[in-house]
Order: C-alpha cells, then sequence, then structure tokens
C-alpha cells in the first residue's frame, strides 16, 4: 500500500459517502412519487404548494410524506442502533434484538392492547419503555463486576426468550384479540401520519447529534477492553451509555413502526462492505443507508399489491438477504 | 514514575489469583514479573494497569493512590499494552498511533499539530516511518507489534506496561521487540513493567525481576541474585546449569530434566 | 346474486325429490355446495326426515356438514354437553340446549343457565384433560381457534361427538340453530330463531333504498395499521345486504384483516366509516377515539369524517356475533345509514 493508495481511500470514502447521501435523498422522492394512488409528478408539485385542499394534497402532504418521512428515520435510529451494538459487543451478530429491545417492547404493547384496550394510545409510549426496561434487566442480570459483552449477549438471548414465551402465551390465550395486533408484530407504517413524526424525531434527531460526536469511541472499544482501559476511555460507563443510547434509538423506532427486524442487524453490515469499519465513517454511513432501506422497501410495499399493503418486514427480509448474502460473495474480506 | 504495590489482593470471581502482594518499582527501571502459568502474573499486571480492580490493597503512581485518579489522566502517564487486541481490516498504522494521544485530547477536538508530531515521533522511534501508511493486518508478527509498541508510546507515557509482549511471535521478532524496549528505556528514561514468559530473556532485558508464585510475591531482585538454581526448581519444577553471558553481563540458563 | 339462488333451488328442489323417494342421502357433500345451499322450509311429519340450511333432521339424529367440510351424525338429546365458544354457547341455550362444561366468559355476557356449568379453560386453549373429565358425550368448539381444532382427533378417538363450526355469516346462525335445535327437538325454537329473525331481517332489507349506493369501509380501531374487513365479514356482510359498496372489495378475498393503503381510503373518500373495537364500550373510551381521528390531519380530511359518519360499533351486536340479535343489529346500521327511513 503506497501512500497515494491510502488518500485514494479516504477519498473513495468520502465518495462512497456522498453516494449514500445521494440514494438517500433520490428514494425520497420515489416514496413521495408512489403509492397505491397515481399521482403524476407535476400534480405533486401542484399538490404541495398550491392546491391546499385537493385529495392529491391530502395523499401526498398527510400520507406520503409523513410516513416518507418516519421510513427514513426508523431506519436510521435502527441501523444506529445495529451499529453501535455490533461495535460494543465486538460481534457482528449484535442487533436490537439481542438487548431485548424487540421482545421488550413487543410484550409490552400486547399487554396493553389485549389486556388494556381502552388505554390503546399508550402503546407506543409503553413500547418505548419496555424496550429499555428490557435492555436493563438484561444489562442487570448480565452485570458482575462489570459487563463482558458474551454475558450481556447470553443474558440479552435468555430474556428475550423469556419475553417471548410471554408473549406467545398472551396469543395463546387470547386469540380473537390477535387480528389487532398481528400487525405491530410484523411492524409496518401503515397508519403513518404527522403525529409519528413527532414522536419519532426528537429520538433521532439527538441520537445522530451524540452519535457522530463519539465514533471514536467506538473504534477504540473495538480494540478490546484492556486497550480502551489503557487509553483512559471509562469502558464500563461507555458501554452502558452506548448500550442505553442504542436501546433508546431502537426503542423509539419499535414504538412507531412495531418490530422491523432486519435493518438493524443487516444494514450496518451491508454498509460495512462497501465503507469499512472505522466508525467515524460507518455511523454517519449507516444514517443514510438506513433511511434509504426502508424508504425503497416501503414505497414497494405499498405499491405491489396496492391498495393492499405488505408488512415492509416481509419485502425487507426477501429482498434485503439475498442482495446481502450476493454482496458478501463479492467481496473479499468474508 | 515511581510505582508503589502495597498488600494487594486480586480476585478473578472468586478465587483470590494476587495475594498480598507489595513491591517498589523506582523510576527508569525495568522491572520483568515471572512465573509459571497460572501464578497470577498476568492478574497482576492487569491489576496494575487498572484494567481489573483489587480486592484489597493500593497502587500508588509517584504517591497517588490510582483508584483517586482519573482513568484519563492515569492514561496520559501510564500506557498499558494487552496481550488481548483486535485490530480492523483497514487501519493503517498511522491511525493506529493516533489513538495513542486519545487521553490527551478534549473531548471532540481533533488531533493538534503538537499531537501530529508526536505521533511522527512514535513512529519514528518504533522505525515505522516507511510503513506508516500500512494496513496493520498486513504487516508482520513484529512490525505490528511495533505499531501497537508505537500507538502506547504516544501516549507519552512515563511508565510501560507490557503482558506478555513476545508470545506468540518468531525469535527475530522477539528480539527485535525486547531490543526496542531496552533502548526506550535508556533513551526516554521510561519506566517498564512486563510479564515475559523467557526466563532467559527476562534475565537479560531487566534491572530487576519479581518472581510470583501462587499468587504470591516468591522473590525480588537484579537477574544476577534472582537466576538460580532454587528457583528454577522450586518455582518452574526443572533441573538447569546456569550460566554467565559475558557479552551481555546476564546469566542463562540450559534446563537439563524436569523435576516432579 | 339472484341468478345463484334460483339455481341452488332447483338443486334442492332435486334433491328433496331423492329424499323423498326415501333414499338415505349418504353422499360426501363438499364443503362449498353446501355453504350455498338455501332450502325453502317445509313442513314434515316427524318421522319424514327434514332438511333445510343443509342440515338433515331424522327421527334420531341431525347431520351437517361442519367447518372441516366432513360430513356428521348427531344424536338427539345429549345429555352431556361441552361447548368451548361462547357465542355457541348462546345459541345452544337459547336452542334449549344445557351445558355442564364451558371456557370462561366475558363479564359483559354471561349466561345465565350455564353458571352451574364447570370451567375447562381459556377459548385459546381448553384442556382436554378437564373436558375429557367431564365425560361428556357432546362438545362444540370452533374450528376458528387452533387450540380447539386441534383436540377434535382426541375428541374422536374417545367417542366423544364433536360439533365443529367457524360461523361468520348469517345464514351460518341459521345453520347453527337448525342443527341445534334438532338435536335439542325444540321445533318451536326453532320457528323463533330462524323464521322470525329471518323475516325481520329481510323485512329491513326490504325498505332499504335501492338506489342510493353509499361507499362503506370497516376499519379495525386500535390495531397499529390500519386493518379493513370487506364484504366476507360479519359485518361486511350486513353492510353489503344492506345495498353499500365496500372499498375494500377490490382484493383478494379473505375475512381476516388485511393492511389496507391510506392513500385508497382518501382517494375513495367512503360515506360511512364502521370501527370495530376491542376496548370496551364505555362513553369516554368512544369519545377518546374520535377525537384521536379528529386530531389526525390525514383520516380528518375525509367527508366521513366531517360529516360525523365515522361510526364506533359496540362489541355487543357487531363484535360478538349478534345471534338472535341480528334484526336488532341490521336495524342498527341501517339506521345509521338510512336515517330517514329507519328511525
Amino acid at each position: 500500500m503506497t501512500d497515494s493508495n491510502i488518500k485514494k481511500e479516504r477519498i473513495k470514502k468520502k465518495v462512497i459517502l456522498l453516494i449514500f447521501i445521494a440514494l438517500t435523498v433520490i428514494s425520497f422522492f420515489i416514496s413521495i412519487g408512489n403509492g397505491a394512488v397515481k399521482v403524476h409528478p407535476k400534480e405533486i408539485i401542484n399538490a404541495v404548494f398550491f392546491e391546499k385542499s385537493t385529495v392529491n394534497y391530502q395523499i401526498i402532504w398527510n400520507v406520503r410524506l409523513p410516513r416518507t418521512i418516519v421510513a427514513a428515520l426508523v431506519g436510521t435510529c435502527l441501523a444506529l442502533s445495529g451499529a453501535i451494538l455490533q461495535g460494543v459487543m465486538r460481534n457482528p451478530l449484535a442487533a436490537p434484538n439481542i438487548i431485548g429491545v424487540s421482545s421488550g417492547a413487543g410484550l409490552m404493547t400486547l399487554l396493553i392492547l389485549i389486556l388494556f384496550p381502552d388505554f390503546y394510545y399508550l402503546a407506543p409510549i409503553g413500547a418505548f419503555i419496555g424496550a429499555l426496561l428490557a435492555t436493563l434487566f438484561i444489562y442487570f442480570l448480565a452485570w458482575k463486576e462489570g459487563v463482558v459483552p458474551t454475558r450481556l449477549i447470553l443474558a440479552g438471548v435468555a430474556v428475550s426468550s423469556l419475553l417471548g414465551a410471554g408473549t406467545n402465551a398472551l396469543m395463546t390465550f387470547y386469540p380473537n384479540k390477535v387480528a389487532g395486533v398481528i400487525g405491530f408484530m410484523v411492524g409496518g407504517l401503515s397508519s403513518t401520519t404527522w403525529q409519528q413524526v413527532k414522536i419519532i424525531f426528537p429520538y433521532a434527531a439527538i441520537g445522530i447529534f451524540l452519535i457522530l460526536l463519539i465514533p471514536n469511541k467506538l473504534n477504540i472499544l473495538m480494540m478490546g477492553d484492556e486497550v480502551a482501559t489503557s487509553l483512559g476511555l471509562n469502558v464500563e460507563r461507555t458501554r452502558f451509555a452506548f448500550i442505553i443510547i442504542s436501546s433508546l434509538l431502537a426503542g423509539s423506532a419499535v414504538s412507531v413502526v412495531g418490530l422491523l427486524g432486519f435493518v438493524g442487524f443487516i444494514v450496518p453490515h451491508m454498509t460495512r462492505l462497501f465503507i469499512g469499519s472505522d466508525y467515524r465513517y460507518l455511523l454517519p454511513a449507516v444514517i443514510f443507508t438506513g433511511a434509504t432501506v426502508v424508504m425503497l422497501c416501503d414505497t414497494l410495499a405499498r405499491v405491489m399489491f396496492a391498495p393492499m399493503e405488505i408488512p415492509v418486514g416481509i419485502i425487507m427480509s426477501a429482498l434485503g438477504a439475498p442482495f446481502f448474502l450476493y454482496l458478501l460473495r463479492r467481496k473479499k474480506e468474508y | 514514575m515511581e510505582l508503589k504495590v502495597e498488600n494487594l489482593d486480586v480476585n478473578y470471581g472468586d478465587k483470590n489469583v494476587v495475594k498480598n502482594i507489595s513491591f517498589n518499582v523506582d523510576s527508569g527501571q525495568i522491572v520483568t514479573v515471572i512465573g509459571p502459568n497460572g501464578s497470577g502474573k498476568s492478574t497482576l499486571i492487569k491489576a496494575m494497569g487498572r484494567c481489573l480492580k483489587p480486592a484489597r490493597g493500593n497502587i500508588y503512581l509517584d504517591g497517588t493512590n490510582i483508584k483517586d485518579m482519573n482513568t484519563k489522566v492515569i492514561a496520559q502517564k501510564l500506557s498499558m499494552l494487552p496481550q488481548v487486541k483486535n485490530i480492523a481490516s483497514d487501519i493503517s498504522v498511522e491511525e493506529l498511533v493516533s489513538y495513542g494521544r486519545y487521553p490527551h485530547l478534549k473531548f471532540g477536538k481533533r488531533l493538534s499539530k503538537e499531537d501530529t508530531d508526536i505521533i511522527n515521533w512514535a513512529l519514528e522511534k518504533t522505525g515505522l516511518i516507511p510503513l506508516r501508511k500500512r494496513f496493520v493486518t498486513t504487516l508482520s508478527g513484529g512490525e505490528e507489534q511495533r505499531a501497537w509498541l508505537a500507538m502506547s508510546l504516544a501516549q507519552r507515557p512515563k511508565i510501560l506496561m507490557l503482558d506478555e509482549p513476545t508470545t506468540f511471535l518468531d525469535i527475530s521478532y522477539q528480539v527485535e521487540i525486547l531490543e526496542l524496549v531496552r533502548e526506550l528505556n535508556r533513551t526516554l528514561r521510561l519506566t517498564v513493567v512486563m510479564v515475559l514468559h523467557d526466563l532467559n530473556q527476562a534475565a537479560r532485558y531487566s534491572d530487576t525481576i519479581l518472581v510470583i508464585k501462587d499468587g504470591k510475591l516468591w522473590n525480588q531482585g537484579p537477574p544476577d541474585k534472582i537466576m538460580d538454581e532454587k528457583l528454577l526448581r522450586e518455582v518452574f519444577k526443572i533441573e538447569a546449569d546456569i550460566y554467565d553471558d559475558k557479552v551481555n553481563n546476564c546469566p542463562y540458563f540450559i534446563p537439563k530434566n524436569v523435576i516432579g | 346474486m339472484k341468478k345463484t339462488k334460483m339455481l341452488l333451488l332447483f338443486l334442492v328442489v332435486v334433491m328433496a325429490v331423492s329424499i323423498f323417494s326415501g333414499c338415505q342421502n349418504t353422499k360426501d357433500v363438499n364443503g362449498s355446495d353446501n355453504d350455498d345451499a338455501k332450502e325453502e322450509t317445509k313442513k314434515e311429519e316427524e318421522n319424514k326426515p327434514v332438511s333445510e340450511y343443509g342440515v338433515t333432521v331424522n327421527k334420531d339424529n341431525v347431520v351437517f356438514t361442519d367447518a372441516r367440510g366432513k360430513e356428521v351424525t348427531i344424536k338427539k338429546n345429549p345429555e352431556r354437553v361441552v361447548c368451548l365458544y361462547n357465542s355457541y354457547l348462546d345459541i345452544w341455550d337459547s336452542c334449549g340446549g344445557k351445558v355442564i362444561g364451558k371456557v370462561e366468559e366475558a363479564e359483559e355476557k354471561p349466561i345465565e343457565n350455564a353458571k352451574s356449568a364447570e370451567v375447562v379453560g381459556s377459548p385459546g386453549s381448553p384442556s382436554l384433560e378437564k373436558i375429557l373429565a367431564l365425560k361428556p358425550d357432546l362438545v362444540i368448539l370452533t374450528n376458528d381457534f387452533k387450540g380447539q381444532a386441534s383436540l377434535i382427533p382426541s375428541l374422536e378417538q374417545n367417542n366423544i361427538q364433536v360439533i365443529d363450526l367457524a360461523n361468520t355469516y348469517l345464514k351460518d346462525y341459521y345453520m347453527t340453530v337448525r342443527l341445534f335445535t334438532g338435536i335439542t327437538g325444540r321445533e318451536d325454537l326453532y320457528e323463533k330463531h330462524t323464521n322470525e329473525v329471518k323475516k325481520k331481517v329481510d323485512e329491513i332489507i326490504a325498505k332499504v333504498p335501492k338506489d342510493k349506493k353509499y361507499k362503506v369501509l370497516i376499519v379495525f380501531a386500535t390495531a397499529k395499521n390500519i386493518t379493513v374487513r370487506n364484504s366476507e365479514s360479519m359485518v361486511g356482510e350486513m353492510l353489503k345486504d344492506l345495498n353499500t359498496i365496500n372499498i375494500s372489495d377490490t382484493a383478494a378475498n379473505s375475512s381476516d384483516a388485511k393492511v389496507f393503503s391510506m392513500e385508497k381510503i382518501i382517494q375513495e373518500d367512503p360515506d360511512f366509516i364502521f370501527v370495530q373495537t376491542m376496548g370496551s364500550d364505555k362513553e369516554e373510551i368512544m369519545a377518546r377515539l374520535k377525537q384521536d381521528v379528529e386530531d389526525n390531519p390525514a383520516w380528518s380530511s375525509l367527508t366521513a369524517v366531517k360529516n360525523d359518519r365515522y361510526i364506533i360499533l359496540s362489541k355487543d351486536l357487531y363484535l360478538y356475533k349478534p345471534n338472535a340479535k341480528y334484526p336488532d343489529a341490521y336495524e342498527g346500521l341501517a339506521k345509521i345509514l338510512y336515517p330517514d327511513i329507519f328511525k
């Protein structure tokens, strides 16, 4: 590797980041421009800026626009959460579900919708709290004078199984109420409006802001607990902080959209294949790749069998997994 | 930098691995910790580098208890090169070394000119200038270990701790690293505490040797006083002949047979 | 619909003739054929078998096709009956049937005559052991719950008669009433719960104006996604009978809730939106649901919401099967749709 090659590497990474940003913008417009109802681009501009009371305006402004924004923010939050966890745990298999976010949010939502259906409006907050509580519980279980990633993962698997069993039990004992809850379990952006944007935006913003300040810490943590300690990092505190941030990011996404398993796990890996493991590039990159993936998949989910909608999670798994496998085979690192 | 260890007890889970160890490390010395596997030497050095919390006892850096010191402040004075290190496949030598400046960086600040100068200095001292742009994973074993050493150097520590820095390296790299460490000790007055597996190496490169057996400090002293039949027999369970290396001014041994 | 009715009437006459000639109808009837078979009521002497709604009432037993499409024979006047689904228990009770075993009931709909029956578990997963311990000679269950359908082989192995139902539509109710009254021998109750009900429902349907074709949508409220029910659901059928168009009837048919596009709803702008909810019927809850919708910019743009035609349906008549109260259910919807005609 000569001098110029390293410089090329740096420039290559910056270019890739720019490409990701461009993809995000393109996906944004694709998402706004497509849906169950055909609206031409000219009509879109018309609807948004001029005729405020037409059907098209309602569709674009009140349905597609907030939905696209939420899709992007959800993708960002989940991808960031997964990328952080994979660094903190030093384990490529880490994902938000490992820290109990999915199972905690799922169980809490089910509890509310099935046992206290009158309080249905508390479900999003419940999901968020459930995610956080599950994470704290896992952390507490894994704690023994500090937390070792392996113990954390094992505790995570155990607690997720436990909470999952609780979820299944609820569904078994109340099968007639399951229909109303299935939507959450599979995950989707169906009834997204500006209210959901308001819910997720602050978390996404704070998360992104915080994360961009501290990618170095993640890089250092990745080198090993002892190296990190030697460099003056408070490993326990940093790890705890990152896990909580990760749980908050994923929890906010899950509370708005339900359980979307794919993004937090695969998107960081996909991004890594292009831009490498340096978190100073990877974190900004997943912000955009996460947004792009969810926006595009949600568009497909809305359009493929219109006016019916397929759960986004299915599209993401069906398309994303093979695509990821293809990437794996092409890149030489694995 | 003076290091004082006082009545140190360190546990691994429920097991008491380091038992009531006390010793001093004088400024500018090379101190090597030796002992059979499982004797607790790695645990000892990790506790000294505050990677492990002692169950009892104190460790003082230049008179201050490290318990009362901020970990970043400690990192500005003490650097520990552990056995277990992970490296990403796309990080260059230069980037790795630059992380050594982390303890000195204010929150959110980038590298200053002074930092870059220090990084260059560290690379120079470890002979890595021609390799600075290479990816660390493409280096040889010795070169990679040098890169980590350079990162430690970039911290500008007064005391350097090394946990088995030569284990798993080819002989040429082992010698390379130890020679480098000694030179850094001489030119920079860097206090060095290291754990070595090879007794002859320990004898050759140390000012003081600490012998750990079953978690206790079995003996300490300069190599020519420490290296005797009793040590080899009781601690390492071998019969050996001990000779004088007149060229390097240190003892060395050749094993005869195994005891017990 | 009319053509099909004529065809089936013809088929039924042919069947009646063959029965009349004395041959027992032992052919394995296909499930879907049977669903469409609607017979005229005939006044028969007691020892001549009666066949209506796909159910044949013989001297000592009753034959029908269950939810699996299987032809099943049930002996009349069972003595120890366990019912695992409260909607069917409601019908069984109203047809003069008694039970010794039941499942947990919702507080809102306890059945008086079943108070002393033993509880054998929850509807979702009743306990086979407890059922067997009661030594029943008949178990009535629903095919819609896996936890119940999976019990059938074990029950049959123990020589227990099983009635396996999956009721969705009005005709399923009639069929069940015919089946149950056939078993209990209560022809009087049969009259009451089918013919009278049918008469009232037909009266309501007849009064419906033919010219107005309102667009409707059935939504499941508390779901995270916008799940809708089309005409192949209980409420969907009622609305269809009342001469409305369900805007979700476009795609694949299934009574399971499907996720529907909000854009389509805005485009179609239905005249009425009917909402089914899992929550209680308390007023505050209903009010809150309404407020949420009005605060939501996408929903509040719809005509139905603006004109107060966003109707939250009560659980009593529209979530649980109304059974004998079908006329009330129809009338409730008719009053909302055509307030000028139904006061």
